[in-house]
């Protein structure tokens, strides 16, 4: 979790969730509460009413207590998952002022006034301005598309929804049918794109002043020859032939919501960057290993060009699912892939940057994702491993079979009864003289280390013979 | 018996009172002296005048009398009060002095002088001899001489030479007393105006010497064979800092015995204080300041205060140490306060619902709103409430603060409590009954709470039971002060320390699995790995 979302939770809570995931993510049954006490740099007390309040919390939410506490020991009860994690984020979520603060501000597309929060929720008038000045800080709430993004980034982290108005929820459902009808968008994750399109209507609608360039300007980056349907446009009390539908999309687009064949076209600013990151890609992919044909080049290209696209934008709440990405298996597995990407990146962002340092990992696993729907990479950094078991015909087939079951995603091809180096790795019951390729050997069914140990080869190999090859 | 019992317990106790009285007297911070304290000292004997007095060159203590010069030539001889004086306040002196018995004339010399050193720089004293009584080259110094020998020439850097109308050439005059002193560059000079001759003397008898000073008026006044000098003192640095007393005498070519006995001597010694600033880390004072003071060279201790709410950030370097001239400082403990904490619990019949836990520093304001929580606990109205809405971390030690707010189900959903059980509890619970009716949209809902087993159900059970007990008393009217949890209550689902070895044991055993699922198989690890190294688990 970014941690500028665990702000939007109370500090507490925040604790109660990192607590849990620190469990959750280590194997034992007990746990010492010092351990924890000194792992958190909290005090003692801060620690024990913690957990007892997790485990109200816990009660409360799914009706059972989740530890005991004893002698400064944690004993569980109840095993966790993520699935409980992510529910009590979201009561938590529930629970939290900011989110009440939030929720008044699109609702009524401004800050509430104290006087409304003291008669309605029984605020303080400095607890007001206390939530208030950390909501400020947080998000530029003067800004429509930063109370757009950071909005459809908190409650979609949150799995919550705002209150809406009725006509909002309809309108959303009306123009995002219209969307999929106009094939902007398609049905997949419906509900993700409805709170977005509901997000951003209710902001055209709430606060009109703000929202007059998004009313009146095109976005700064796409075209669309659409424009929103004139009866949404009267249901919302909006002008007609207004600009917004270009913004929505931009908004869609900038979230990776947006269908690949959408029809859109790129501004005058937006048109010559695209063109250019595309001219840096291409060629580039053109003499690269994938053995892509020129049109396939040219689509990688210009999707990678379009995707990088949306890092011009200044809007970091845009950008914050960006970060904190691991591309780990993808550089063991598709090494050329990888590297080659790389090395777009480097083009890309020269002699100007365009992808940040911190969004690098993103782009590159984004990157990767544009040439597996394009290219089949079944064959990309391929290991043949030779499969040779004396058991019956049985043994070998189901060996292969659970081999495949869990190892073939990452391009490995499997041979039988191969008794030469034709095969990256030769892999048996039998030691065997005439390879001289690397051997697996499993006797006995294959223990936890057996696997690994395979894994660590099959990505050394893969590692060498790229690293030959760059030669 | 009886009686001769109590006569000796009273008797214990009376001089286990003193006792104590008179260690509490000894541990008084003796630090705190009184700047004012005259000190009256008369016919000092040897012992004191060498414990009081330091005397450096030529001079001695025979009995109760410095002999500053024996009558020997090129002597030089000092002794000066190891207390320093204070000018802000009145000193005296019955000094009797013997100027030798011998006039210059008769190569006697060269006399004896009272002077006010600076404190720092009495070290100096006697580093020259002759016609500056080993004062010379010392800057700021004043005082009074009994000049037995005239010099008809200064010596640059040291002194000038003596006033022309009491001799006419070198060794050839008649002896005068004065005031003197030097300025900055150290060179004595003698003040002509005041100056007046005395008669010779000619034997070793003592005379009267009597010094006087009058802190109101600044005047010194000096009377000898029943002549009277005086002086107005101006100088800023002798009033204002500490000054040593010194005698001093020396010979040159021409010598004589000079000695000199101490009749009285009352000073005010010269105190220098410090004050002692309680502060936090914006250097707001916390507690009024204190004052020290004490003489110069002796030790001071001081100690933190106490001060609730807070703790001590660090002890200052300077905390102890030695009253020493430069003194006008300050000593500064920093606190900062104690983190508190406010927990507020929502209860219903003894059930805690929902904990809201805030953290703050002593001063801060703690805000809470109950309205949002109750907006989530749907089926619950608040009854009783102990929460104030907002609460100011007092400053107080006590750190943990206990609100509960009690909640009682809505009237659309009446429950009677006497008869309520385990299983009508979890049935109109909300989110149990939610639990139990709704449809689980995900399916991994389904695995989501494995029970424990059965005895570890049963353990639960019974726990929850024996929360239970104290609902009454909780349900009791609310407390409208904020409890302090000095002790760790029993009701406190971790306060578990008291008998709960039977329950602890139960729960070792190996039949008690407190998390069954963790118990992961080989397929789990293997899944577990792979996911590790090939999938998007670091995702």
């Amino acid at each position: 979790m970014p941690s500028i979302l665990n702000e939007f939770i109370n500090k507490n809570d925040a604790l109660k969730i990192k607590l849990l995931t620190t469990l959750l993510e280590n194997k034992q049954n007990t746990y010492e509460l010092r351990n924890l006490t000194n792992q958190f740099k909290v005090s003692d007390y801060l620690m024990r009413e913690s957990l007892e309040a997790l485990n109200s919390d816990i009660n409360v939410l799914f009706g059972d207590d989740w530890m005991v506490l004893k002698r400064g020991i944690i004993y569980q009860k109840m095993t966790l998952t993520r699935y409980h994690v992510y529910r009590l984020s979201q009561y938590f979520f529930d629970l939290s002022p900011l989110k009440l603060l939030l929720d008044q501000r699109l609702i009524s597309g401004s800050i509430p006034n104290y006087t409304f929060m003291q008669s309605e929720f029984g605020w303080s008038t400095s607890y007001f301005f206390i939530q208030k000045n950390t909501l400020s800080e947080l998000i530029d709430l003067d800004s429509p598309e930063a109370v757009i993004s950071a909005a459809f980034v908190i409650y979609d982290h949150y799995d919550a929804k705002p209150k809406f108005d009725h006509y909002i929820l309809s309108a959303s459902q009306a123009v995002s049918q219209f969307l999929v009808d106009k094939s902007y968008i398609n049905t997949h994750g419906a509900d993700k794109k409805r709170l977005l399109i509901a997000i951003f209507l209710n902001e055209i609608t709430h606060n009109p002043d703000n929202c007059r360039n998004i009313m009146q300007h095109e976005d700064k980056h796409i075209h669309v020859d659409d424009g929103l349907p004139d009866d949404i446009c009267q249901r919302l009390g909006i002008p007609l032939n207004n600009m917004v539908l270009s913004h929505l999309i931009s908004a869609l687009n900038i979230f990776d919501l947006l269908e690949i064949s959408a029809p859109i076209s790129f501004t005058d600013y937006a048109q010559p960057i695209v063109d250019r990151l595309a001219a840096v890609i291409m060629p580039r992919l053109s003499h690269s290993k994938l053995n892509c044909t020129p049109e396939d080049a040219e689509k990688i290209s210009h999707a990678m060009a379009c995707y990088c696209l949306k890092f011009t934008t200044t809007n970091h709440w845009a950008l914050l699912s960006q970060d904190n990405i691991s591309t780990n298996y993808f550089q063991d597995i598709y090494p050329s892939i990888y590297y080659l990407i790389e090395s777009f990146l480097q083009s890309i962002n020269y002699p100007k940057e365009i992808v940040p340092p911190t969004y690098l990992n993103a782009a590159i696993l984004n990157m990767i994702s544009i040439i597996f729907y394009y290219l089949d990479i079944t064959n990309v950094d391929a290991i043949t491993i030779s499969l040779n078991f004396s058991g019956s015909p049985f043994t070998n087939n189901m060996i292969e079979a659970i081999l495949k079951d869990h190892i073939s995603h990452a391009s490995v091809h499997f041979v039988t009864e191969v008794l030469d180096d034709s095969a990256d790795i030769y892999l048996s019951d039998t030691l065997c003289d005439d390879v001289s390729k690397p051997q697996v050997i499993w006797k006995k069914p294959p223990t936890v280390s057996d696997w690994q140990s395979l894994a660590e080869l099959i990505i050394r190999l893969k590692k060498n013979k790229n690293d030959q090859q760059s030669k | 018996m009886t009686n001769n019992q109590n006569k000796i317990n009273r008797l214990y106790y009376l001089l286990a009172f003193s006792s104590t009285l008179l260690t509490v007297n000894q541990l008084m911070p003796y630090t705190v002296a009184n700047a004012s304290a005259l000190i009256s000292q008369s016919h000092l004997t040897q012992q004191q005048l060498i414990s009081n007095f330091t005397t450096n060159g030529s001079a001695k203590v025979n009995h109760n009398i410095f002999t500053l010069t024996d009558d020997h030539p090129m002597l030089s001889g000092a002794a000066y009060q190891n207390t320093p004086i204070d000018l802000s306040q009145d000193f005296s002196l019955d000094l009797k002095v013997n100027l030798g018995s011998k006039l210059q004339q008769q190569c006697g010399g060269d006399g004896l002088a009272f002077a006010l050193v600076p404190f720092e720089k009495v070290s100096q004293v006697n580093h020259t001899n002759g016609g500056a009584f080993g004062l010379g080259k010392i800057a700021n110094v004043f005082g009074f001489k009994l000049d037995t020998y005239y010099n008809a020439n200064g010596e640059a850097g040291s002194f000038t030479s003596d006033p022309k109308e009491f001799g006419t050439s070198e060794g050839n005059g008649s002896p005068f007393g004065a005031f003197f002193g030097s300025s900055t560059d150290g060179e004595i000079q003698t003040y002509e105006h005041d100056a007046m001759a005395i008669k010779p003397h000619t034997n070793d008898d003592f005379e009267s010497l009597q010094i006087v000073y009058h802190a109101e008026t600044q005047n010194l006044m000096v009377t000898y064979q029943s002549k009277v000098w005086s002086y107005h003192i101006t100088d800023e640095d002798l009033l204002t800092n500490p000054i040593s007393l010194v005698f001093s005498a020396s010979t040159g070519t021409n010598h004589n015995l000079q000695q000199l006995m101490i009749e009285r001597n009352d000073y005010h010694p010269y105190t220098t204080s410090l004050r002692i600033n309680y502060l936090d880390e914006q250097q707001h004072p916390l507690a009024a300041s204190q004052t020290i003071s004490g003489d110069l060279n002796t030790p001071y201790h001081t100690k933190p205060l106490s001060l609730p709410g807070f703790k001590l950030a660090s002890q200052p370097n300077n905390a102890n140490g030695i009253f020493t001239y430069h003194d006008n400082r300050s000593i500064n403990y920093y606190y900062e306060p104690l983190t508190q904490y406010v927990t507020i619990n929502f209860e219903y019949q003894g059930k805690i619902l929902r904990k809201a836990i805030f953290s703050g520093h002593t001063g801060e304001q703690i805000d809470f709103s109950p309205v949002s929580t109750l907006a989530q606990l749907k089926d619950y109205t608040m009854s009783q409430t102990d929460w104030p809405g907002s609460f100011v971390l007092p400053k107080d030690n006590n750190t943990t603060w206990h609100f509960t707010i009690h909640l009682e189900k809505n009237a659309s959903q009446p429950v009677n409590n006497s008869t309520i059980s385990q299983h009508t509890d979890r049935v109109a619970d909300p989110f149990l009954s939610q639990a139990q009716i709704r449809p689980q949209p995900n399916p991994s809902n389904t695995q989501s709470t494995p029970k424990a087993s059965s005895a570890s159900q049963a353990a639960t059970e019974n726990a929850t039971s024996q929360s239970k007990k104290p609902t009454s008393s909780k349900q009791s009217p609310a407390v409208t002060t904020p409890k302090k949890k000095h002790v760790i209550s029993k009701n406190q689902p971790y306060a578990l320390f008291q008998d709960t070895v039977s329950d602890f044991n139960e729960m070792t055993q190996p039949n008690f699995q407190p998390s069954p699922a963790s118990e992961s198989s080989s397929f789990t690890q293997v899944v577990t790995l792979l996911a590790h190294y090939t999938l998007l688990a670091e995702r």
